[in-house]
């Protein structure tokens, strides 16, 4: 179930949410869960026919009104382990994560030894960021039934997001194993090299991930993101030029795009900027609360010499994301360019306090520059 | 807000055109040196031919100690006033579990002319120091015209004088510059006050103890971690030369020590050309600084506004090489500095107000140096085509860098960037010749003309290695001009002296400028390339002296350096 890589490399949130808001492109999930086809069909008891009412609604879009029915069966038969975690499911799909683990303990409860609500349990745990609980029934899992490459997939992604980065390049390795044929695995795997700044391995895993499921956008996507951080440029910007093909309705694949562009491009190719801007402009167009595009398209502007053009870009990038430092940093410079001393002042203050926040990190290895 | 840089004009005393009764005397140095004959590529590897066979040692050690990968310095200086530059190696040191098999030593190696060099750091007795050893800055800080030696490191410093013998005292303690148990980096001579002495300004990097290191690990292997796991860094230091031999610690009454950060490379030079010299400060992982000079013995910070302080992603470079030279033919002074891999070496050109202009991809730079860690750098003309070109040494930090990208080595190849007098560069590694296919673990930098042929050789050192001594083989085919500035009432070496030449419609600018590179110092004589053979009859060149003064002098001789010395009246 993890198809999400569009924070390739990039740990966070916003990869948690985005793994379970695919369930909710995904209706049809319900229809696969043990028992599922038959609750469409029950009629034999008033729960089995809210039950069943809840999957009917989760079939037509309708979460909401799937909530609503499943709770009448969980309280009409409050022991039901199995309606207690279809309940948290409908919850998590609708990014509720905390609410949703609270029926996934209730269903373990009553039933302990129950290994999918229990990683269900885990997927909530882990997408609201509570990341050692869900570490902690990963492994119960895998202890259980140490070949559930799911638990196995979800782990690597959990331990990423905990900055495990070897850990979790573990797990998605034995989940490549275990599924030689899955190209979520070897994302994962790849997603991992690129947190460990091992870019060629990355690209390696990608490609694999991209051999077995080239319809996959977040593998494309990461593909070409490793091959150019690898140095492979002419490559990465090929595989990027397919995935606009194949993915036209893509913003990130514009966004990226642009982004490397701009930063490889060499002077003599006076083309690039232009095609950067483009790319970026797209990339807005499909989806408009992207504050990397206006940050970059603000960028430019400051350095073709337009702040007015460039503070319309950065003031909707920051209120897109207020705690970037950079966007902060650029809007100093911009309001400095309009002589306005104040403001350029109130920004380099937040650059700075947001800035400090971010380098209190750990100690690391010194293997690679850069920002990106 | 944009400031507008104060463009006042120096002080003229002087502005005649004087042939006679100046005190010129033409150096017309004959070679008598090995030539080119018979080299392929610009540079020629002459290290061994040299005799040169000094081993540098930085103790690198389990512990991974960040200092081990920080040190390597190298200077030119005549030491011994026969005319022909030698050169100082700075050695690293041992550390707890970094031992060396044989004493660490410095080497100075004394030019005979003849294409070789004899060590002499013993006989000298500057081949010791009590401490780790990381940069050197060449400066006549009596002007007695003999060049002292400063060398930094960690806790201590050195401060060689040279006694006019051959020989050196080490007087750190009795001139006030004790290193009181700093980590001591790039330094830079110049002179501040405009008395005439060569003051100092020393970057520091953190705070470190051999004790304790925060050890980081790749895949198992120890590896070195980043700036930040030191600490937010130390204060920068200056310290006013008193004239008397001793020196008054400056850097609060300058403010200076205000700045707090891991300072690696910095260059003297008049930023806004008032006469002042400035300082450009490259800082790892922190903001560098522009220190601009009040002229009231202070100085103010205006990297934020020239906008050199950080990339324009608010990210602050791994800032470590620095120098400055007229890059795009204006007449000021613009940027460049060495950065990690993956950073892209910056260049700030300055159009004469804040703010810089960002010249990185544009010149392309960027892309010519994404996956170097950039240690030395410098602008020389190294073919005298009358424009400033770009040589730069690397080498990675962690060996086992190699096991996550397939762009980014170990060591790394030196880059010879060819301008085309626009500010735009070429790499030039396919005619630069076999040294330049070599990669090296390379730190500091120095450039020099050791054989006195009118075109500048370079110096690098490598990490745990020999030096390489590169001669220029190039160079002589184009006419030049060289010139050794001796200060009177300014200080000596002449350092923050701006020199002017015109060739047809051409203004050549350059600068006798005070530390750059990195953990380095360099000839202070200024060459200018005039172009293709047999170029302008004479010369005139118009110098503005650190005090002020400016001066023009004609019909000088192309071909040869000219020794021409600040009017004292």
């Amino acid at each position: 179930m993890i198809s999400e890589y569009r924070q390739v490399g990039k740990k966070g949130s916003a990869g948690r949410a985005s793994w379970f808001s695919r369930f909710a492109c995904a209706a049809a999930f319900w229809l696969f869960l043990p028992g599922g086809g038959e609750l469409l069909n029950a009629q034999n008891s008033p729960a089995r026919q809210h039950a069943a009412r809840a999957a009917q609604l989760v079939e037509a879009g309708d979460l909401k009104g799937a909530e609503a029915e499943m709770r009448q069966a969980v309280e009409l038969s409050p022991k039901e382990a199995e309606y207690l975690m279809r309940l948290g499911l409908l919850l998590s799909m609708q990014e509720r994560p905390k609410v949703a683990a609270l029926f996934f303990e209730r269903a373990l409860k009553l039933d302990p030894n129950n290994l999918t609500v229990r990683r269900h349990l885990a997927g909530s745990q882990w997408q609201s960021g509570r990341l050692d609980a869900s570490q902690e029934n990963l492994e119960f899992i895998l202890k259980a039934s140490p070949r559930d490459s799911e638990a196995l997939l979800m782990l690597g992604m959990v331990l990423m997001d905990a900055g495990r980065f070897l850990a979790a390049h573990a797990a998605a390795q034995k989940a490549a194993k275990a599924m030689p044929t899955s190209d979520q695995a070897y994302a994962v795997k790849g997603m991992a090299e690129m947190r460990m700044q091992r870019y060629t391995e990355a690209a390696k895993s990608y490609g694999q991930a991209a051999k077995l499921n080239p319809r996959a956008l977040e593998v494309n996507l990461g593909l070409a993101m490793s091959l150019w951080a690898a140095g492979n440029i002419a490559e990465s910007f090929a595989v990027f030029e397919q995935g606009r093909k194949r993915f036209p309705e893509d913003a990130f694949h514009c966004l990226e795009y642009g982004r490397l562009l701009l930063k490889s491009a060499k002077p003599e190719d006076s083309d690039a900027e232009t095609r950067s801007i483009g790319l970026l402009e797209n990339a807005l167009t499909l989806n408009p609360s992207l504050p990397e595009a206006h940050y970059l398209l603000g960028d430019l502007a400051l350095r073709r010499g337009s702040p007015e053009k460039a503070l319309q870009h950065l003031e909707q990038a920051v209120k897109l994301d207020p705690g970037s430092s950079k966007i902060h940093f650029a809007l100093s410079r911009t309001h400095r360019r309009l002589g306005r001393a104040e403001d350029a002042a109130r920004e380099q203050g937040l650059f700075e306090q947001l800035k400090a926040r971010e380098e209190a990190a750990p100690a690391a290895p010194l293997l690679v520059g850069g920002t990106d | 807000m944009a400031r507008k840089i104060l463009k006042e004009p120096p002080i003229l005393l002087f502005r005649s055109v004087m042939i006679t009764g100046l005190l010129i005397a033409a150096l017309h140095i004959a070679s008598g040196m090995p030539g080119p004959e018979g080299a392929s590529g610009a540079f020629t590897d002459v290290t061994e031919a040299g005799g040169i066979t000094w081993k540098h040692f930085n103790g690198e050690s389990p512990d991974a100690h960040l200092i081990e990968t920080k040190n390597g310095g190298a200077g030119f200086l005549d030491f011994d006033q026969d005319g022909l530059l030698d050169i100082f190696l700075v050695n690293g040191g041992e550390t707890p579990r970094g031992k060396s098999s044989t004493p660490v030593r410095n080497a100075l190696y004394r030019n005979l002319g003849n294409g070789k060099f004899e060590e002499t750091a013993v006989r000298a007795g500057v081949d010791r120091i009590s401490f780790y050893g990381i940069a050197v800055a060449v400066g006549d800080y009596d002007n007695d015209s003999y060049p002292d030696l400063l060398v930094t490191g960690y806790p201590e410093r050195a401060l060689f004088h040279n006694n006019g013998n051959g020989t050196f005292s080490e007087v750190a303690g009795k001139a006030g510059l004790n290193g009181s148990g700093r980590w001591s980096t790039g330094a830079a001579w110049f002179d501040y006050d405009r008395d005439g002495f060569l003051d100092l300004l020393i970057c520091h990097y953190a705070q470190m103890s051999f004790a304790s290191s925060p050890g980081c690990e790749f895949r198992g292997t120890p590896a070195y971690c980043t700036p930040r796991s030191y600490g937010e860094g130390a204060p920068l230091a200056l310290y006013r030369n008193k004239g008397d031999g001793t020196f008054a610690n400056a850097s609060t009454p300058s403010g200076v020590d205000k700045n707090i950060g891991r300072g690696l490379g910095v260059v003297a030079v008049d930023v806004d050309d008032d006469s002042w010299t400035d300082l450009f400060v490259a800082r790892d992982g922190s903001p560098n600084l522009l220190l601009m000079n009040q002229k009231n013995g202070t100085f103010k910070d205006s990297a934020m506004e020239a906008e050199v302080a950080y990339d324009p992603n608010g990210t602050a470079k791994a800032g470590m090489g620095v120098d400055a030279a007229d890059v795009n033919g204006d007449g000021r002074p613009d940027f460049v500095m060495t950065t990690f891999n993956n950073e892209q070496h910056s260049l700030y050109i300055n159009p004469g107000r804040f703010p810089f202009e960002d010249w990185t991809i544009a010149s392309s730079l960027g892309f010519l140096t994404m996956p170097y860690v950039g240690w030395g750098t410098h602008f020389l003309d190294y073919d005298n085509d009358g424009v400033m070109d770009l040589l730069i040494v690397s080498g990675h930090v962690n060996k086992t860098v190699e096991q996550m990208s397939s762009t980014v080595t170990y060591k790394e190849l030196p880059l010879l960037l060819r301008n085309d007098g626009k500010g735009s560069f070429r790499n030039m590694q396919e005619s630069t010749g076999p040294a330049f296919q070599k990669r090296y673990d390379a730190r500091g930098l120095a450039v020099g003309d050791y054989d006195n042929d009118g075109d500048v050789d370079a110096v690098l050192v490598r990490l745990q290695d020999t030096p390489v001594l590169l001669r220029n083989n190039v160079g002589e085919n184009n006419s030049w001009v060289g010139f050794q500035l001796v200060g009177t009432k300014s200080n000596r070496d002449a350092i923050g002296a701006k020199l002017t030449v015109r060739l047809g419609d051409r203004k050549l600018v350059r600068w006798v400028t005070g530390g750059a590179s990195i953990f380095s110092s360099h000839d202070y004589r200024v060459v200018f390339g005039l172009g293709a053979n047999p170029g302008p009859p004479a010369t005139s060149v118009e110098i503005q002296w650190p005090n002020g003064v400016v001066q023009t002098v004609d019909g000088l001789a192309p071909k040869q350096y000219h020794k021409l010395v600040e009017p004292s009246g």
